[in-house]
């Protein structure tokens, strides 16, 4: 009743990539970001490395909810995997340009175009004999 | 005009920094602040209030569990005190906190203050009293003399 917080994860093919699509909705802040650290440390020790958050439905982030996305981002990146946004609000946008977010964290304006990134650049890492992907 | 005063005490439970932050965001609306400075307004004040109930473990035994807000409004601006019984934090609050170093080492925590600091117009810290920390935010009107940033 109090929390206004939800987190959905699927799983979606991009190339030869899984993605971990994960949709978060409402307040994320210091109230409700344990929820999902939680859930994404145990997403990570399954071994995913690559995730796509569809931020459509957050109505607010706070540097709790930002916090445990740059952990993320750097867990994922150190496993040589990605996080990627789509659907981003332009007060969520507006948060992350105000605080410098944007130019490390990939957003997309639509599903396809994210999936077809994570596609892209696992086939070109592969060509390159890299074995970061599955 | 007089000075408004609202003083509002809760009890150090993250589980109504939503219902604040909208009742920050409707007063900072109903003052004519513009949309950007009223998200700043709300952020900034988010975090403040997120940084006394996160430490409110460390209070001391036998202190009232309640930390304090205080709004004033007069003909200049809008100013914000949080008090709590919590741990001194002055120096944390003296560090600077260069956004480019945080942002690109990924750093996992530290972005409060420095919205905090960032987002409003003026703030100070003072440990006030026996063991009391007082942390004043001031968004100061737009008018002629004070325009908006990116005007």
């Amino acid at each position: 009743m109090w929390k206004k917080f939800n987190v959905q994860t699927s799983s979606v093919r991009a190339g030869n990539v899984e993605v971990m699509r994960i949709k978060i909705d409402g307040y994320l802040d210091s109230s409700t970001f344990p929820k999902l650290q939680e859930h994404l440390t145990e997403l990570l020790q399954q071994g995913h490395h690559y995730y796509l958050l569809d931020l459509k439905d957050l109505d607010y982030i706070s540097s709790a909810g930002l916090g445990v996305l740059m952990g993320m981002l750097r867990d994922v990146r150190e496993h040589k995997g990605d996080l990627k946004i789509v659907n981003m609000s332009e007060k969520i946008e507006r948060v992350f340009n105000l605080l410098g977010f944007s130019r490390l964290m990939k957003v997309y304006n639509d599903e396809a175009a994210a999936l077809g990134s994570f596609a892209q650049e696992a086939k070109a890492s592969s060509d390159e004999g890299d074995e970061g992907f599955q | 005009m007089a000075t408004d005063v609202i003083e509002l005490k809760l009890p150090p439970q993250a589980q109504y920094l939503a219902l604040l932050r909208r009742f920050f965001e409707e007063l900072a609306q109903q003052l004519g602040f513009p949309a950007l400075e009223v998200e700043k307004i709300v952020m900034a004040v988010d975090e403040a209030l997120a940084n006394s109930v996160r430490y409110h473990d460390a209070w001391p035994p036998g202190v009232e569990r309640v930390y304090t807000i205080k709004v004033s409004i007069d003909d200049h601006a809008l100013k914000i005190t949080v008090q709590d019984p919590g741990s001194d934090f002055s120096e944390a609050f003296q560090q600077e906190i260069a956004l480019d170093d945080h942002v690109g080492e990924m750093r996992s925590s530290g972005l409060g203050l420095y919205i905090i600091k960032s987002f409003m117009d003026e703030v100070s810290y003072e440990r006030v009293g026996e063991a009391c920390n007082e942390l004043q935010m001031v968004k100061h009107f737009v008018t002629e003399e004070n325009p908006p940033e990116h005007a």
